[in-house]
């Protein structure tokens, strides 16, 4: 048995033994054997059991473990995750949502992450741009750049700076900005005032004499910028100073020499007026003499003489004036008026004053006005007429056949009127290579021009400058042999004032138009039809009389007397003839007019001089229609001229006109002349006095304004020192239509006033009144 | 199919003693005994001369079943021989543990065409890498050839494992048989029973199949924690705890069981690989559980394959489940042929490990601590 305990190891098996079997009982081998297996079975199955337990129990220390350091982690981690938060609040981020701080570690290191990645590139940028920026300092050489504590005393200093004040960075850091300055600004507080300004103003800049390190002085360019924190509080200051002197030597000598060209050319102007006036006096009186001598009795070939003395004076006269006129412009002392003015009479005088010239060469003279063009335009009349009638000028000068026309357009834009006008002659034309220099002063096409057209070459350089100074631009179109067309533009104010309205009287009438003229039969067409007539237009004699059997007949014929001759006659007479009693108006030219006056016949009612003027055709038609007088005569719708030059006739009056400006001089004297008046022309108030000293003057037409001597002036002279035998009428001549100017004129001792420009009629209102009031003397 | 069983007991002789029946008409003979069992020359030479025709494939086991016995220092033959079936035998001998995955790939090679109906692997349980063999012969294999086997034993001593292919088995070797006709149907089951417990570890440190550490801390330390006085029965004793070790991509996992330790360098070795950084879990069973564990094998076997009745079934069972049922290990011989009927004639040992796929899978791995079932039978 002692075998058998030792075989048998389990305790539990060893007491089940002893207690069951008994300690001395004799277990048989097969037995033996068994209980060895259940022995081995016990002793596994505890092994198992405390295995199990021991794992588990182990496991469970580990799992307690583990959740010890999961607890401290999360400890730890909840302290990681306040100082992350912390240190996110602490960057101060603009655009960061607060909210977003939270429980989750991963999303804080997630918005540092992003945070650090921001501020390394926002860094690099800074160093990059650092980099950049002392490169730049450095590298401006030209630029003494250097930056001042909020003292004003120096902190950095670049190469630039060095170069241009002589100093070396050791030798300036610390000093004060003011020791670049004269002792003689030192001593005017210039350092502190810039200092202040900048403070003050963030900025200031100046210009100064500035000291080297060797005492030499250069004008510097300063700018002082003050450098504040962002609380406001003030950091430094960038001073940046450049070396301008050689600059402003520069421009010390250009002023210079500007103030002595502006000197030279005043001189220049000065000379050129002084002269015009020196030569236009002896002028004067040579003019004024030949007009004497004309008055006595020559032979044929003395008169010839004294009129080639006069033509000539007259032209020296005018270039004379044409260049005073372009010196004035030259020197800028042009002056522009702004008053309401009528465009198209504008227009209708300036062909007016070629209507003799004209006529003289077969030209036909004509305007077209396109409709919707306002009546009535704000501007300087006088220059815009100025150009017309150089232009005008021009294409009756360089035109032997064929016809001139003005023609005026506009284009609305805004509150103003764009007026494009267009003067188209049928002359020589202007070949392309000399378009270029005709608007220049002194350039006719050909030096052989002047011997064959004469003028100046003034007028369109004139006309140029006038045309831009009122604003618009002046150009030619042209084909050589195929005439010219010059035009211009001029932007204008329409001004109040409606053109009259048409006569219902004309409303409906039929009307024949017969002119061999394109242009004036397509303006006289538009003119019957503005004024409600109903037109029919016809080329020719034939063409008319075949008008007539068609569509006759017509209520009112107007027919060009000029047309070439019918069988031998003229149109116009055939025409009266085989009308019958279809009133007629004849469209005359000055040279015509005489024989017409034989050759119109019974039938004509009326003759109107060309170049046409519409109210006046409008006022010959109202009278056709108008109820005919008991005598049965009709009513003659006669031109000024017959007229006129019996008024000079009947009122015998010495005549001298005052007037500087060139075209209004023309338009007086040919007004003057249609009357019949022979008059002299002045320039100004002192040439007045001249005047009046050789001859006696009945009346003299005083323009108010006038350079050397004014109206004003002239006029009390004239009272004052002149007898009273010699005293002439004196009518001022003013475009200031106020009345305080016509007082004016009253009390500078002047009997009368005329605006400007002159109408036939108050002129000769005015004249008869002179005449009758005495023989040719002042009326008392 | 034709099946013939005999056995030797030392000391006792062969049973039944009489010559055998299928002799020269043999075609296989699965021969499985303690190493020095099977490295017996004159028991391999009374083999030989019994079934002369047959390719013998030996192996070293940490126990030998036949039918429902369990034993420990027997050797066991059973030779069949098939009516339609035909099989072609390799193996090959490597002597670096780095060509395991070659090897696996040129016995695949060998066999791969036509597309067998299984491969049966015996191979060297100690010296060779059992996973990367099965992943050479996955690279090799036609997707629909199923392949199933085992690691060579050596009882509880980790020593040396010994196999062999008609010759006397020696380390190093791996023999593998395919079969193919269109007559053969097979299936397997496999299954452990194992529980995880404890807390989820990391493998921090290791190389291959050898591990050094879990979280940081020396993992044969902690098994020795564990273990308590049983550490003295290392490495055997670690069997208690296998790892479950998270395939990378983290959703199936497997068992690994230790194979051998070494105090020097405080690592233990695997019998697959514990990749750095794979999650890891220790797990215990009762013998309750791997019972039930085979009878889920058996079952799974019968229900996938849809065989009743199958003429062979060969059982691979892992030792560490024979070192926990102890006395009751033939309780899980029992509930397999509870399962599997009365028809079968089962075979098998006890190993170092398990080839078979992975659940539902057509590739083949390594696994421990399982009971692998084949199954085969042929029909007319």
């Amino acid at each position: 048995m002692r075998e058998e305990a030792n075989e048998i190891t389990h305790r539990l098996l060893k007491r089940q033994i002893r207690k069951l079997l008994g300690e001395a009982t004799e277990i048989p081998p097969a037995w033996r054997k068994l209980l060895r297996a259940v022995n081995e079975t016990y002793e596994q199955h505890d092994a198992d059991r405390k295995l199990l337990q021991r794992s588990m129990d182990i496991s469970s220390e580990e799992l307690i473990e583990a959740n010890d350091r999961l607890f401290r982690e999360l400890e730890k981690q909840a302290l990681v995750l306040k100082q992350l938060n912390d240190s996110i609040r602490a960057l101060e981020l603009d655009d960061f949502d607060h909210g977003l701080l939270g429980e989750d570690v991963l999303s804080v290191a997630r918005i540092l992450n992003e945070q650090i990645a921001l501020r390394n590139r926002a860094e690099k940028l800074l160093r990059e741009r650092e980099e950049g920026l002392r490169l730049i300092l450095e590298s401006a050489k030209d630029y003494a750049i250097y930056t001042l504590d909020p003292d004003g005393r120096i902190t950095t200093w670049n190469a630039g700076a060095a170069r241009i004040q002589g100093f070396s960075a050791e030798e300036v850091l610390g000093a004060h900005f003011s020791r670049f300055y004269t002792e003689q600004d030192v001593a005017l507080g210039l350092p502190e005032q810039l200092f202040e300004e900048a403070v003050y103003a963030g900025r200031s800049e100046t210009q100064g004499w500035r000291m080297r390190k060797d005492g030499t002085l250069f004008w510097a360019d300063v700018t002082l910028t003050a450098l504040r924190e962002e609380s406001g509080m003030l950091k430094g200051f960038v001073k940046i100073a450049r070396d301008i002197t050689d600059r402003k030597q520069a421009e010390e000598t250009l002023k210079r020499a500007k103030a002595a060209a502006e000197a030279a050319n005043r001189a220049k102007s000065m000379f050129v007026a002084h002269m015009s006036h020196e030569i236009r006096t002896p002028l004067n009186a040579i003019i004024g003499m030949t007009s004497l001598l004309l008055d006595t009795s020559l032979s044929v070939e003395q008169r010839g003489g004294v009129e080639t003395i006069r033509a000539s004076g007259e032209a020296l006269l005018a270039i004379i004036n044409d260049i005073l006129d372009f010196s004035k412009i030259e020197a800028g002392k042009l002056a522009l008026d702004a008053q309401p003015f009528d465009l198209r009479r504008c227009v209708e005088e300036t062909l007016d004053l070629f209507a003799a010239r004209a006529a003289k060469k077969g030209i036909e003279l004509a305007y077209l006005f396109d409709d919707g063009m306002p009546a009535r335009i704000e501007g300087d009349v006088t220059r815009v007429r100025q150009v017309l009638v150089n232009l005008v000028s021009n294409a009756v000068k360089f035109t032997e056949r064929g016809e001139v026309v003005i023609a005026v357009r506009g284009q609305r834009e805004g509150d103003v009127v764009r007026l494009r006008f267009a003067v188209r002659d049928t002359g020589i034309g202007i070949p392309k290579e000399r378009r270029g220099r005709l608007f220049k002063a002194f350039s006719q096409l050909d030096p052989t021009d002047t011997r064959k057209y004469g003028g100046t070459g003034l007028g369109l350089a004139i006309s140029k400058r006038l045309v831009e100074a009122m604003g618009g631009t002046i150009w030619v179109e042209s084909a050589e042999g195929a005439g010219a067309t010059f035009c211009f533009t001029l932007p204008a104010r329409p001004a109040p004032g409606a053109e009259a309205a048409p006569a219902p009287a004309l409303a409906g009438r039929r009307a024949l138009v017969v002119d061999d003229s394109a242009v004036a039969r397509e303006m006289l067409a538009r003119w019957l039809r503005a004024w409600g007539m109903r037109p029919v237009t016809a080329a020719t004699g034939e063409t008319a009389l075949a008008r007539y059997a068609e569509e006759g007949p017509f209520e009112v014929a107007l027919v060009d007397a000029q047309m070439p001759e019918m069988d031998g006659a003229s149109p116009a007479k055939r025409l009266c003839e085989a009308f019958g009693a279809t009133p007629i108006i004849l469209l005359t030219s000055l040279s015509t007019l005489e024989t017409m006056k034989n050759d119109g016949g019974a039938c004509r009612h009326a003759s109107l001089a060309k170049p046409l003027k519409r109210r006046q055709l409008h006022d010959a038609l109202v009278a056709v229609f108008a109820p005919k007088p008991r005598d049965g005569a009709p009513p003659s719708m006669q031109s000024p001229p017959p007229e006129g030059r019996k008024l000079a006739e009947r009122h015998p009056l010495r005549i001298l006109l005052a007037e500087d400006n060139l075209i209004n001089q023309q338009v007086a004297l040919q007004l003057l002349e249609h009357l019949g008046y022979r008059v002299d022309a002045v320039a100004n108030g002192l040439e007045v006095i001249e005047a009046l000293e050789r001859q006696p003057y009945d009346v003299v037409l005083m323009d108010v304004q006038m350079p050397e001597m004014d109206g004003l002036e002239a006029a009390q002279r004239i009272r004052r020192t002149f007898a009273e035998d010699r005293q002439p009428y004196i009518v001022a001549l003013t475009a200031n239509a106020m009345q305080e100017d016509r007082e004016r004129c009253l009390a500078a001792g002047m009997d009368d006033y005329l605006s400007k420009p002159m109408r036939v009629p108050d002129l000769t209102r005015r004249l008869r009144a002179v005449s009758s009031s005495g023989d040719g003397g002042r009326p008392s | 199919m034709q099946i013939e069983q005999r056995y030797f007991i030392p000391g006792e002789g062969w049973r039944p003693s009489t010559a055998p029946a299928l002799g020269a008409a043999a075609d296989w003979v699965l021969v499985f005994g303690s190493r020095e069992r099977v490295a017996d020359a004159r028991l391999f030479r009374q083999v030989r001369a019994w079934y002369p025709e047959a390719h013998l494939m030996l192996g070293s086991t940490s126990g030998e079943i036949l039918d429902t016995e369990v034993s420990d220092d027997r050797l066991t033959v059973t030779a069949v021989r098939f009516a339609h079936t035909r099989i072609r035998a390799t193996s090959i001998r490597i002597d670096e543990v780095a060509d395991s995955f070659a090897a696996g790939r040129m016995l695949a090679e060998r066999l791969a065409a036509p597309e067998p109906a299984l491969v049966f692997v015996v191979s060297d349980g100690h010296f060779v890498n059992g996973s990367a063999l099965a992943q050479g012969f996955n690279r090799r294999l036609p997707p629909g050839a199923l392949l199933t086997g085992g690691l060579a034993g050596d009882g509880v001593r980790f020593e040396r494992t010994l196999v062999g292919l008609d010759a006397l088995p020696t380390e190093g070797v791996i023999a593998a048989v395919g079969f193919y006709g269109d007559r053969l149907r097979v299936g397997f089951g496999s299954s452990g029973g194992w529980a995880p417990f404890g807390p989820v570890r990391r493998i921090t440190r290791s190389e291959a199949n050898v591990l050094y550490e879990l979280d940081g801390r020396s993992a044969l330390a902690l098994y020795k924690r564990y273990l308590g006085e049983l550490a003295e029965g290392l490495p055997g004793a670690a069997l208690r705890f296998p790892l479950c070790i998270w395939t990378p991509d983290g959703d199936r996992t497997l068992v690994r069981t230790i194979l051998s330790i070494d105090e020097e360098n405080q690592s233990m070795t695997f019998a697959g690989d514990v990749p750095t950084g794979a999650r890891a879990r220790f797990m215990r069973a009762s013998y309750e559980d791997l019972v039930d564990g085979a009878a889920y094998a058996a079952e799974h076997c019968v229900r996938d394959s849809r065989i009743e009745n199958a003429e062979l079934a060969i059982c691979v069972s892992c030792w560490g489940r024979k070192l926990v049922l102890g006395q009751r290990t033939e309780e899980e011989t029992e509930v397999v042929r509870e399962m599997l009927g009365t028809q079968p004639v089962i075979t098998g040992f006890y190993s170092y490990g398990e080839l078979a796929p992975p659940e539902s899978a057509e590739w083949c791995e390594l696994h421990n601590q399982t009971m692998t079932i084949t199954i085969m039978k042929e029909i007319e």
